[in-house]
């Protein structure tokens, strides 16, 4: 079987038994998920009960592809990373780029599941269809890079990308991530400490197999139309020429960028880490694009010389914003640094920056004693105290032992009122963005069944702000006139499509920045590719529904992990009001958070109330019978 | 009266006080408007450009006021 079937292969992987299993599951999996993330949430949901330890044997650890992935569409070169996350104990899915995903097609495999925890550090190798398990103890303790460069020694030849853990995840920080292709993240959740928990340094890949293009002349065609309009797209020329890292510019000067902890929303000096700093003082280059992908919005920074001298990938928006504007560091090349080892050790710089703004605030409360930092200055802007404290989270030394426990764990420890200024819901630290000022991204990040970010649905479209958006809005609307990003109408609607169509992107294994984010990929588009690509004829609402099946499946799940979980926001921020500037007052109050969960969970056909889907929703989305247990998790 | 302008992502290449230079103070007659006034700087209105005023949200119509600042990006997102 090569990349044209539509069955799926997956590799299962007990690393307690040292046992690899291969299993291709029926063609109906594709019909119902689609792939990549959807085929990963069925094989979680079937795979564990409810309540297994997230850094047991039995959570499991499923890297899945999309079909897309392999072929020459725009941006498919992603896969999708599941398991039972330690940072929430719920769902968690985190989607990474590189080349990693397409080595695994090529390789001709769908999905790799891995279970069981090893006695000794391994690294599993994945050579077309040959599989081993191979001893990691040489690398285990080393960075990222190291990491990478020694199995590729080791293993010799070309071709190979690795999957692998930092010396976070071998310490189980519950924000370690996974890296792909040395420079790519798999973030949040803390992905990496379930991989460090199994003693599971690395998958390398590779695979020298053909793809199967259903039908070429169609595919290319609509390959043409999608680079005709990346050609003529405002926003991908900026992903092109800045990344990522020119969102800073935008968000500080639009009072949106969250700084001191979510207190302010501006930060004077903040574009010594905007995108066009960055290029144009020659820190930030060019880097080398995820497979496919003609938005190349991947970059590489480089420090020539001094304390902060080196080389990494990146520095991403959030990155920028969580290690540098948060905390008020202006340092340039401080928060490349961080930015660096945070890539080196693998560590999610979002919450790395989120639990180090906790611990600046409590020190300025009083909560937390500054003795605390033996030796490091905690107070907002010391970039060389940043940067030391990154260290010794990935190495759980002294406070970075605490810190490692991400912010939810910290303030049950310190008491006091630090759990108010912990800005997580669900035990996840919020991404980057002010969602008082931003409804659609407010409603967006309490539904997340992995907390509060903006990678499950990421509603560009409600600042109306480039042609796509405004085309997008209107349409989803039905409205010439569009509310403003602080109103909620309407808002439950456009938080429903994209949702749906961040699952299906994820699903088929290509990138939120072509569809969701940039709105250049369309749903109709998506269905030509799969049309043209994989033989199979898909309408607009058929593919939404897959996707819609993939968010309700995500959420059932859950549900079975704790029927009291909440879709809610961090307290600062239903609790505070921006205190100053242009938005000075507005805030997300629970009435109105309330107001706009009832409307979307009666969109979704959910309980008003309890948002638990219902049996008929599940039975409508084929979930009831397909998905074994589901079932019981329902309320009677 | 007098205001400033502050250019981002390749667009402060029109500002006069040369490259690599983020903010410049400027000027301008009463009741120019936002538009006018970038556009006396060489931006056009169909080149994909977000305008803030004091950290609002306006469009190409917007009238200046003494002190205000004026801010033009293009239109980022994703992280």
């Amino acid at each position: 079987m090569r990349s044209g079937s539509l069955e799926f292969k997956i590799a299962k992987i007990n690393l307690s038994k040292r046992s690899v299993d291969v299993e291709v599951s029926p063609r109906s999996d594709f019909d119902l998920y689609l792939g990549g993330r959807g085929l990963n949430a069925k094989l979680l949901f079937e795979g564990q009960t409810a309540g297994v330890d997230p850094f047991g044997p039995d959570n499991l650890i499923i890297f899945g592809t999309g079909k897309l992935v392999g072929m020459p569409a725009p941006t498919a070169g992603q896969v999708t990373i599941t398991s039972k996350s330690p940072a929430t104990g719920l769902y968690f899915k985190a989607n990474t780029g590189g080349a990693w995903a397409r080595c695994l097609r090529r390789a001709g495999w769908d999905a790799v599941v891995v279970s069981g925890v090893s006695e000794e550090p391994v690294f599993v190798v994945i050579d077309d269809e040959t599989i081993q398990i191979r001893d990691a103890s040489p690398v285990w303790g080393k960075t990222v890079r190291e990491t990478d460069a020694h199995i590729k020694n080791e293993l010799g030849g070309t071709g190979w990308d690795l999957a692998s853990i930092g010396p976070a995840g071998e310490n189980l920080v519950r924000f370690a991530c996974v890296m792909t292709s040395l420079y790519h993240a798999a973030g949040r959740g803390g992905l990496g400490a379930v991989m460090g928990s199994k003693k599971l340094k690395a998958i390398a890949v590779r695979g020298s197999g053909e793809t199967f293009v259903a039908d070429r002349k169609s595919f290319q065609d609509e390959v043409l139309s999608i680079l005709a309009k990346i050609e003529k797209s405002v926003k991908a020329k900026l992903y092109v020429d800045y990344g990522t890292a020119a969102t800073i510019e935008m968000a500080n000067e639009g009072y949106s960028l969250p700084v001191m902890n979510f207190r302010k929303n501006r930060l004077e000096g903040g574009h010594r880490l905007g995108g066009t700093y960055l290029v144009e003082k020659g820190y930030m280059t060019n880097g080398a694009a995820c497979s496919a992908c003609p938005l190349a919005c991947h970059k590489f920074h480089q420090v020539k010389e001094g304390p902060y001298k080196g080389v990494s990938g990146g520095p991403e928006y959030e990155t920028l914003a969580a290690l540098g504007i948060g905390c008020c560091v202006t340092d340039t090349e401080a928060v490349l640094k961080g930015n660096e080892l945070c890539n080196d050790l693998g560590l999610d710089t979002i919450s790395a920056g989120g639990v180090i703004q906790w611990l600046l605030e409590s020190v300025e409360r009083g909560v937390v004693p500054p003795e605390i930092g033996e030796g490091l200055n905690l107070s907002w802007g010391d970039g060389a105290a940043m940067v030391e404290l990154l260290k010794r989270i990935a190495y759980r030394q002294g406070v970075g032992d605490l810190l490692a426990e991400g912010t939810k764990r910290l303030s049950e420890k310190f008491g006091g009122d630090s759990w108010k200024w912990a800005v997580q819901a669900n035990g996840l630290e919020q991404s980057r963005v002010d969602i008082r000022v931003a409804k659609a991204y407010a409603l967006a990040f309490a539904v997340n069944p992995r907390g509060p970010d903006h990678l499950h649905a990421q509603p560009m479209t409600e600042f109306a702000r480039f042609p796509e958006a405004v085309e997008l809005f209107k349409q989803l609307l039905g409205k010439e006139e569009l509310p403003p990003a602080t109103s909620t109408e309407g808002k439950p609607e456009l938080v429903r499509w994209h949702e749906d169509v961040f699952a299906v992107t994820d699903a088929l294994g290509i990138c939120s920045f072509a569809t969701t984010s940039s709105y250049i990929v369309s749903v109709s588009s998506i269905c030509r590719l799969i049309k043209a690509g994989l033989g199979v004829n898909l309408n607009e609402q058929q593919l939404l529904n897959i996707g819609r099946r993939i968010v309700v499946l995500e959420r059932m799940f859950n549900l079975r992990e704790n029927p009291e979980r909440m879709d809610t926001l961090p307290f600062r921020l239903m609790k505070e009001p921006i205190s100053e500037g242009p938005h000075k007052g507005q805030v997300n109050s629970e009435s109105e958070l309330r107001d706009m969960l009832r409307k979307y969970y009666r969109l979704q056909g959910y309980d008003p109330e309890t948002g638990q889907p219902t049996r008929e929703v599940l039975s409508s989305l084929g979930l009831i019978p397909d998905v074994k247990g589901i079932e019981d998790v329902v309320a009677t | 009266m007098d205001i400033e302008v502050r250019l981002y992502h390749g667009l402060n290449k029109h500002l006069p006080c040369g490259d690599q230079q983020y903010s410049q103070k400027f000027e301008i007659a009463s009741g120019s408007t936002a538009g006018r006034i970038l556009t006396e700087l060489g931006l056009t209105e169909n080149e994909g450009v977000v305008i803030f005023v004091n950290g609002r949200n306006v469009e190409w119509e917007y009238v200046l006021e003494p002190g205000d600042v004026l801010v033009a990006t293009r239109p980022a997102g994703g992280g």
